[in-house]
């Protein structure tokens, strides 16, 4: 009887430790929870965004509040939206973290039609919609072309690696670039290759088209510009000291590439030099954007800069105070900013830089008046 | 804070995530390799700490009799208890904490390698774009390789392990749970007390059944690295201190749920009833190999032949 009482408190001990290392572990575990990275796309008086609460809304652009929202329907464990979506004749495209190739009614959010897209792999890049066609790119390593109309497939084409990179539509050419270090052409009409460009690295950007050339970096931290007919390259950057991951942006025959150094480089489309950097103390995940003759920029260090287009000067910034990974969408003055604390909020760019106009946080479901939580 | 956290990073992460990327694109790109043979350096890099720990917990449990002996004695003085405590272990060359530091050195490089693989296996975006901030930029080898193909036999590496079907799903989590299970039986020193065995048997299944099941919740090539480590961990011990208690494993399995016929050693609280004949059928067995056992300086004894059976000394006499 002694002996067993005592035990009691040894046991206790080892069932302490064992409890603790249980939590520990499971406050770990959930660091491998998808939280997506919503970008926007705004279309006359709304805003159509994936947010990091497994669904995807339109929000009034005057006020923030809730038009309407569409629940993501797939695992549950995988309900996250990555890639910016797409308008084509009245539906919106977006892809989910949970394999699905969403279309839904522009008007009220009604489920046009929902695709699993290959052996329902992950969609981190956004769709691209033209010519009749949706097209996404899979974690399963291939490219999709639906009927936009009915989601019925017509074409694939597979690479080397997963696709996480939004494709581009130009002149009946889809670009995109895949984790298997390539940038593909292909024929918008029946899928055919027409070019691969090879890097060192892996693409996750979506190519930019301007002026008869593609721009994308890719994480081999070199910035490529090549020509979209032939697929040979015309320059590169390399000054880089880390991966290019988003999308570059591109005014007055200047590229802005952001790159995970923390750095926007301006670049001039012809030549390739660099013309200035915008640097911020965190990776630059999202693609930058223009708006009333300035740069905007997000960091994951929190804060929206902004600057002159032609010399990068006259720094101003806003701080979000949470990390900003997705791509700044920019609406006649206004900036759509997708931040981690759930937020999605609209800035008035202003002389002084920028001023918020709403914020909605859709974990609370519902927009916070302008001057309760302002950012900036 | 941020010192440290960069300290941490600087010192142990990045070479970590370094290194297995770099033993990836080595060896054939596959993953699966990598952590193994990245997590077999990595324990026989720690052969000496571990052979150090080993030696310092045996020579711990060797002087519990007179611990014991010396609690009894000085139970109202502990001044004296304690004096008498250091002298024991000046005595017989022990650092009370001797055993604790190789613990305490192999903590951050076992922390490390749990935070590394998980860094190295981004199974998100978010988590892919965080690992550039870890790999060198002046070893292009390691960014080309990225991102790591995950694929090793029929497992996703950055898959969580409960994202098979069933009964694919429990493979990982089973292997897991064994393997800690024989490590942990190879491991365990004899019972100095009733009380400790009681312990050691709780934890014996309580440690690797929540690894078991910790093992669903985590990517499939945690769960690789916990076997790999496991498997490891089981052949040193194995060449140090003796495969008996590999040997011995099927009888132990069937002995537990049973009351301890496993006494402490020698000089412990006596052991109950239960206790005695199977202590008396080990008798002659260890009369036989005593010679052998003293000149292998017990290194590959059994937990049971430690003991010295009862009168033994008066019939040499």
């Amino acid at each position: 009887m002694s002996i067993l009482s005592s035990a009691k408190p040894r046991r206790a001990e080892s069932l302490a430790v064992a409890l603790l290392a249980a939590l520990l572990l499971a406050a770990c575990a959930r660091i491998g929870v998808p939280e997506g990275s919503p970008a926007a796309l705004v279309d006359g008086d709304t805003v159509y965004v994936g947010t990091m609460d497994g669904d995807f809304r339109a929000i009034d652009l005057d006020n923030g509040e809730t038009v309407w929202k569409h629940t993501l329907t797939g695992d549950e464990a995988r309900r996250a939206v990555y890639g910016p979506p797409a308008l084509y004749d009245g539906n919106i495209y977006f892809g989910g973290y949970d394999g699905v190739l969403y279309a839904l009614d522009q008007e009220n959010g009604d489920e046009t039609w929902a695709r699993e897209v290959g052996d329902v792999s992950s969609i981190v890049g956004g769709p691209a919609a033209d010519d009749g066609l949706a097209l996404v790119g899979s974690s399963d390593g291939n490219l999709y072309a639906f009927d936009a109309e009915d989601g019925r497939l017509k074409w694939s084409f597979q690479t080397g690696k997963r696709i996480w990179s939004t494709p581009a539509i130009a002149d009946g050419v889809v670009y995109f670039g895949s984790l298997d270090h390539n940038v593909y052409a292909l024929s918008l009409q029946d899928g055919e290759e027409i070019w691969r460009f090879p890097t060192r690295g892996g693409i996750t950007a979506k190519p930019l088209v301007e002026d008869g050339r593609v721009y994308i970096g890719s994480f081999d931290s070199v910035f490529y510009a090549i020509d979209a007919q032939t697929g040979s390259l015309a320059w590169r950057f390399d000054d880089a000291n880390s991966w290019f991951w988003g999308s570059a942006a591109a005014a007055n025959k200047r590229i802005f590439a952001p790159s995970l150094d923390g750095n926007v480089y301006a670049l001039d489309s012809r030549s390739g030099d660099l013309l200035w950097p915008l640097s911020s103390n965190g990776p630059v995940l999202g693609s930058p954007a223009v708006v009333s003759e300035r740069l905007a920029s997000g960091s994951s260090d929190g804060r929206v800069r902004l600057v002159d287009l032609a010399d990068g000067a006259d720094v101003r910034s806003c701080d979000i105070g949470s990390r900003i990974r997705a791509p700044i969408t920019a609406h006649e003055g206004l900036l759509i900013v997708s931040a981690a604390d759930h937020s999605i909020r609209a800035l008035t760019v202003t002389a002084s830089g920028a001023d918020e106009k709403w914020a909605h946080f859709s974990n609370r479901d519902r927009a916070v008046a302008t001057g309760e939580e302002k950012a900036c | 804070m941020e010192i440290l956290s960069e300290i941490w990073n600087s010192v142990i992460i990045r070479p970590m995530i370094n290194s297995l990327v770099l033993l990836y694109s080595i060896f054939f790109s596959n993953f699966g390799i990598a952590i193994i043979i990245f997590t077999v350096i990595v324990r026989a890099a720690m052969i000496p700490l571990s052979i150090r720990q080993s030696r310092s917990m045996k020579a711990m449990t060797a002087v519990q009799p007179k611990m014991k002996a010396l609690q009894e004695r000085y139970k109202n003085d502990r001044q004296k208890l304690s004096q008498e405590t250091m002298k024991l272990y000046r005595e017989n060359g022990i650092n009370p904490i001797g055993c604790l530091g190789p613990l305490v050195l192999q903590m951050p490089i076992f922390l490390g390698l749990f935070w590394a693989l998980r860094g190295t296996l981004p199974s998100t975006p978010e988590r892919l774009a965080d690992l550039s901030r870890h790999l060198y930029p002046w070893l292009p080898m390691v960014n080309e390789a990225v991102p790591l193909n995950g694929q090793f036999l029929w497992l996703d590496l950055a898959e969580f392990s409960s994202s098979y079907p069933m009964p694919l799903s429990l493979v990982l989590p089973i292997l897991v749970g064994v393997s800690m299970f024989v490590m942990q039986k190879m491991t365990t020193m004899p019972s100095t007390t009733p009380q400790q065995e009681s312990t050691n048997r709780m934890m014996l299944w309580l440690m690797p059944g929540m690894f078991g099941v910790f093992t669903l919740s985590f990517e499939a090539g945690l769960a690789l690295y916990w076997i790999v480590s496991n498997v490891v961990g089981i052949v040193i011990q194995g060449f140090v201190t003796g495969w008996q208690p590999l040997i011995d494993l099927p009888k132990s399995i069937i002995n537990l749920g049973r009351p301890s016929t496993t006494p402490a050693v020698e000089g412990q609280a006596e052991p109950s009833d239960e206790a005695e004949p199977a202590r008396e059928a080990d008798t002659d067995e260890n009369d036989r190999d005593d010679g052998q056992d003293r000149r292998r300086g017990n290194r590959n004894r059994p937990k049971g032949a430690r003991r010295r059976a009862p009168g033994r000394r008066n019939r040499r006499r």
